[in-house]
């Protein structure tokens, strides 16, 4: 239990945790206090002095709320004449050389400074020197643009740089009056993160390169939905115009994940949603040329072509591929509509690592599932493991946690890498191998660990970070690079079983795509589970595969070899469920419109399994359809059609087949998803 | 006349270490070491009543005492950064006598078990980092310095940095930031440097002044100490003493005197033909106050000028006489302000130079009515409202200057410009 103090702010008494800061009380409790500094994630720098009250005791005067704990007792009034004259003074100060051409400013609509300036400001400017003027906008590198003369310096970019994403890029020049934000000899602001600082900053000074000047903040409704782009799942608002337009991404703020920031490339790559070059209808190859068609004619010749070959050569030379970027829903009826209309077993996701597995890899495998961590765990590790991984590259925002996890939390980084990654820096301890070699090294650790010989170096850290708990492992399960990757899995699974004998151990992995996990779970594996490849089936040199259905998988593309596209041109059914036409889906016989992640509901699972909601968001383009949708109504065209109209129906078949979820009930998902029961705080 | 500081001031070369030893220097630090634990040290000063040299008097010995026991490495960081328009008074101890400054540095690092001294330097006292540097260098030869010193496990380094010129480096955290390779702000307190300061360490952070006291409070105790000075501040105070006045320069006063005898019997007087028309006594930072017969019997002493409204600072007088423009003399002091402040914080970034702009208009001719009003009122929204007290320095003289010549504003409102002759009017 935490200790409680109680204090009295506007004559309103209760009780907050000790040491919580006072602004962040009043915020619990509706009280407005304007701020500018101070941010959630970047603690106090005091610097604005917009948020000051008046402390009973306090000879000082006017305090900032932002930087005091509350104390018991403490006695507060942000509303006395002394704090209204304050509030009054302080905006009077930061619109003295603010443009007031709000009208044509990005920010206008959603700006910091002008609801506070209209909420707490003195409401006309006494102001008559002329303003500071300043070279507009500069390009601050190649995603952003700083405007100065918009900047009220509260320090925001420059603490994200420094403090978050410790790149250390954005700076402050020159002093008093005449300080600016800017980078260090003017180089170039350069990082996988810069987005956020457009979102932190409080009013229009930085501004997305991409995105300036495209909206007006009041055209913009925001919705929430989760970031397609990596298994780390970010939380996201989609911001939409006229509701069908895709504008932005903004993060949302999951402290379990995200801890409010995107990478550049989640908060960046949505106009695909909008593209033009969409599917937008069935389209049937005639000769070279595709030619849209309605629905009923698409399924038709599919239901047709499909009942004759499974009629002349048996389902099992029918396969289907299924990206992991489709949703749950998806995969579920995916898998359904394959083994129970078709009939057939030859399922799989793509992209995926390509193993071999025999009785130990997959033993391996449910290990490290078992051991399966929550991000937030990291913040109380002891120890964190970075193994052949290089999160910055995979699941980006994953790195800001990590850097957390150091900076905040004291955990030891110990990177194990055969090359330099961005995190080697923050490392306490690192090993490194020869390309390709991380089964020898996991191997090494193990037998340290376990009492066998190992080079000296890799003896060190394990006796000194590995002896003591709890330790957090994160590897990449794409093992991109790795000579025996079927070596490598089995030695990461039992080093990590090996370390779970001796202390709390949870595993993190880095996985392929948004959704990679769920289709592991739903099993979307062919008969045979990992040692079998669908893809290789109907890839292989004598494949007796006749019919595919391809959803959202680029295997032309993936797989490049002259041989991919010969097979595929060679099918008597290749169906392609797109978004666009991919290199695969140009091989196809026909194109299925599918809709994207923020056309249709359904649910993601991410690399700590937590199931999370995405939503229809915009309408599809055309008559584009979600793929289980559109598997469901050619089931109609078959003798065993499926039986589904709502996403929560598949969901339902989803907790009677998969156990792991079974405790989670679509209805009830809450707007930051959630992990299984069983897994919770693990 | 009274004098500890600069008792041997006028001792040939005794800036030089041999000198230095023949007038007694270092036996303090011998003592401290051989004889006394770092606490009874704190406890002496305590007793002494000195208290902080650098503007604030805070007590010397209190301060020490909030070091925490047993979290190493402390430190100890000495502030010679002295920006303060019209002081000077750190510059001549250090480039007269450096021994007396390094060996209150060294006890000082004692009594709070710091082995390393940081002597900040002001960025434009190149020469004095001359001087400090082979003064260093002779205590490091002569065994005063570095390691298992006199024979005791004590082991005590000085590093001496110089700045890069900030008056915001003379704030106390911002010293800090800058010694650590950082641009100089103010940090957010607490922590207090006591908990945390340099490189994240317990730091006591002293002025030259303060420290210079130390040997001599060690030698010969606290009584002795407060045979000195007033009740309430003890010891004597380098007063640094500007302006149109015969023999400018620092004078060592008994706390208490008054401030006639530091202007006409030391500084000599103002020179022929000019009046006493106000004097600020603290630096620029302290507010200004009129030459009245009553200001003239003040004494020399923080409560003596807390009294009169205005403040001791770092004892730094600027003399302004009758033929001075007021105005002017604010301007300077303004725009001095608006360039120093740092920028960290809204009211004093935005608010100096307004302040310095609108009393330049003002003088320029260009002033209206109105502009007195909000003068004050930018004052009373910077007053209490910035981050550090650099913002509060800002406005102390335009109340004070509105307060006691609010003719002169008028007049010069009212002329459409400034009644002085332009030359005759320049302060220094
Ligand atoms: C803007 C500003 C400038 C200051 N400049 C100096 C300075 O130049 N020298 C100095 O000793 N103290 C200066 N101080 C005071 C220091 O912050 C600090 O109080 C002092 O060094 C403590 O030493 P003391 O207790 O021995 O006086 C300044 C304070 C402020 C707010
Ligand atoms: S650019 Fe924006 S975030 Fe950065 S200091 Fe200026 S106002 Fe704050
Ligand atoms: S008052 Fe504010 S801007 Fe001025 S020097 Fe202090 S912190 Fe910097
Ligand atoms: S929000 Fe508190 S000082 Fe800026």
């Amino acid at each position: 239990m935490q200790d409680l103090v109680s204090i009295t702010v506007d004559g309103q008494t209760w009780q907050v945790p000790k040491g919580t800061l006072l602004w962040e009380a009043c915020k619990s409790q509706g009280i407005d206090i304007p701020i500018f500094c101070y941010h959630t994630k970047l603690g106090p720098v005091g610097a604005c002095r917009t948020c000051l009250v008046e402390i009973e005791g306090m000879s000082k005067g006017p305090t900032t709320a932002c930087s005091t704990p509350v104390a018991d007792g403490m006695v507060v009034s942000t509303r006395s004449p002394v704090v209204a004259k304050a509030q009054r003074g302080i905006f009077d100060f930061l619109l003295a050389n603010h443009p007031l051409d709000c009208p044509i400013c990005d920010r206008g609509g959603e700006c910091p400074l002008q609801d506070q300036s209209f909420a707490y400001g003195p409401g006309t400017s006494r102001y008559i020197e002329p303003k500071r003027h300043h070279v507009k906008p500069i390009v601050l590198g190649p995603t952003i643009a700083l405007d100065r003369e918009r900047c009220v310096l509260c320090w925001r970019c420059v603490r994200f740089t420094a403090e978050i994403a410790e790149d250390k890029s954005i700076i402050l020049l020159d002093r008093g009056e005449h300080t600016v934000v800017g980078t260090f000899q003017d180089e170039p602001y350069v990082s996988n993160f810069s987005g956020n600082v457009v979102e932190l900053c409080p009013v229009g000074a930085l501004t997305s390169r991409k995105q300036r000047f495209n909206f007006r903040p009041w055209e913009l409704q925001n919705r929430p939905s989760v970031c397609p782009h990596c298994a780390f799942g970010c939380n996201l608002n989609v911001s939409i115009r006229k509701n069908d337009e895709v504008i932005r991404f903004l993060s949302r703020d999951n402290p379990e994940v995200d801890d409010s920031w995107l990478c550049d490339r989640g908060r960046y790559d949505y106009e695909f949603v909008n593209s033009p070059d969409r599917v937008t209808a069935p389209m049937l190859r005639r000769g070279d040329a595709f030619v849209q068609v309605p629905w009923d004619e698409a399924f038709q010749f599919i239901a047709g072509r499909l009942a004759t070959v499974v009629e002349e050569s048996g389902p099992d030379t029918v396969v289907g591929v299924a990206s992991p970027r489709l949703t749950n829903e998806d995969l579920f009826v995916f898998k359904r509509f394959m083994n129970a209309v078709v009939g057939s077993v030859q399922v799989d996701h793509f992209p995926r690592p390509q193993l071999e597995l025999a009785g130990d890899g997959e033993t391996a495998l449910e290990t490290l599932n078992s051991l399966n961590a929550s991000i937030s765990s990291l913040d109380e590790a002891r120890t964190i493991v970075l193994l052949g991984a290089d999160p910055s590259l995979r699941e980006p925002v994953m790195e800001l946690r990590l850097r957390k996890a150091v900076n905040k939390h004291g955990a030891r980084l110990v990177v194990i890498n055969s090359d330099e990654i961005p995190l080697t820096g923050k490392a306490e301890a690192r090993l490194t191998y020869p390309a390709g070699r991380l089964a020898d090294m996991a191997h090494s650790l193990l037998s340290s660990l376990t009492g066998g010989d190992a080079p000296e170096d890799v003896g060190n850290v394990v006796a000194t970070y590995l002896t003591e708990g709890p330790v957090a492992i994160v590897y990449d399960d794409r093992l991109d690079g790795v000579t025996d990757k079927n070596g490598a899995l089995v030695a990461i699974g039992d080093l990590a079983a090996a370390l779970g004998e001796r202390v709390s151990v949870g595993v993190l992995p880095l996985l392929d795509a948004a959704n990679s996990l769920g289709a592991r779970d739903l099993g979307v594996l062919p008969l045979g589970g990992w040692g079998g490849s669908a893809v290789d089936r109907l890839l292989g040199p004598d494949s007796q595969v006749r019919a595919a259905f391809v959803l959202g998988a680029n295997l032309a593309r993936d797989i490049p070899a002259p041989e991919t596209d010969r097979r595929l041109e060679q099918l008597d059914l290749l169906v392609v469920n797109e978004l666009f036409l991919t290199e695969t889906a140009r091989l196809a016989d026909v194109v299925l419109p599918a809709a994207s992640f923020a056309e249709k509901l359904g649910t993601f699972t991410n690399s700590e399994r937590r199931i999370q909601m995405v939503r229809n968001i915009v309408p599809t383009p055309g008559v584009a359809r979600a793929d289980w949708e559109i598997l469901v109504d050619l089931s109609q065209y078959t003798d065993r059609p499926l039986d589904y109209a709502l996403p929560q129906q598949v969901w339902e078949d989803i907790r009677r087949d998969v156990p792991v979820y079974s405790s989670i009930s679509y209805d009830t998902i809450p707007p930051q998803g959630v992990r299984p029961a069983s897994l919770q705080r693990a | 006349m009274d004098r500890i500081l600069f008792k041997h001031v006028d001792v040939p070369d005794i800036n030089r270490l041999p000198v230095y030893v023949e007038n007694g220097g270092y036996s303090g630090l011998r003592k401290a070491l051989t004889e006394m634990q770092p606490e009874e040290v704190t406890q002496v000063v305590m007793d002494s009543g000195l208290a902080g040299r650098g503007g604030a008097a805070f007590p010397t010995g209190r301060k020490w005492s909030f070091i925490p026991k047993g979290v190493l490495p402390t430190y100890l960081a000495v502030n010679a950064d002295e920006s303060e328009p019209g002081a000077f008074k750190d510059r001549e101890l250090m480039e007269r006598n450096p021994h007396q400054l390094l060996e209150g540095v060294a006890i000082s690092a004692y009594a709070v078990r710091a082995e390393k001294a940081f002597i900040y330097i002001r960025g434009e006292f190149l020469y004095i980092e001359e001087i400090l540097n082979a003064a260093v260098a002779e205590a490091y030869a002569g065994g005063y310095l570095g390691t298992n010193l006199f024979g005791t496990a004590t082991s005590i380094d000085i590093v001496i940095h110089r700045g890069a010129g900030a008056y915001i480096c003379g704030e106390e955290s911002a010293m800090l930031d800058s010694l650590e390779g950082y641009r100089g702000f103010p940090r957010l307190k607490p922590p207090f440097p006591a908990v945390k300061g340099a490189y994240g360490q317990p730091t006591v952070i002293n002025n030259v002044e303060t420290l210079a006291n130390v040997s001599h409070i060690v030698n010969n105790g606290a009584e002795w100490f407060r045979s000195f000075g007033t009740e309430k501040s003890p010891g004597t105070k380098i007063c640094s003493v500007s302006g149109p006045v015969n023999r400018p320069g620092n004078y060592e006063v008994n706390m208490g005197t008054p401030f006639r005898t530091l202007l006409e019997d030391m500084a000599g007087g103002l020179v022929e033909g000019k009046k006493l028309k106000a004097y600020i006594p603290g630096g620029a930072s302290a507010p200004m106050l009129p030459g009245t017969e009553a200001n003239m019997e003040i004494p020399l002493s923080y409560e003596g000028y807390a009294a009169a409204g205005s403040a001791f600072g770092s004892a730094s007088f600027i003399i302004i006489p009758d033929d001075a423009c007021i105005i002017r003399a604010q301007l300077r002091i303004s725009e001095f302000f608006a360039h120093e402040s740092c920028g960290k914080c809204i009211p004093c970034r935005e608010g100096t130079p307004w302040l310095a702009k609108t009393v330049r208009r003002i003088e320029n001719g260009e002033g209206r009515q109105e502009d007195l009003p909000l003068l004050l009122d930018i004052c009373d929204n910077i007053l209490g409202r910035a981050f550090c007290p650099l913002g509060d320095f800002a406005t102390s003289n335009i109340v004070a200057s509105i307060k006691y010549f609010y003719d002169e504003y008028e007049q010069h409102i009212l002329q459409r410009g400034c009644p002085y002759h332009s030359a005759a009017s320049a302060v220094a």
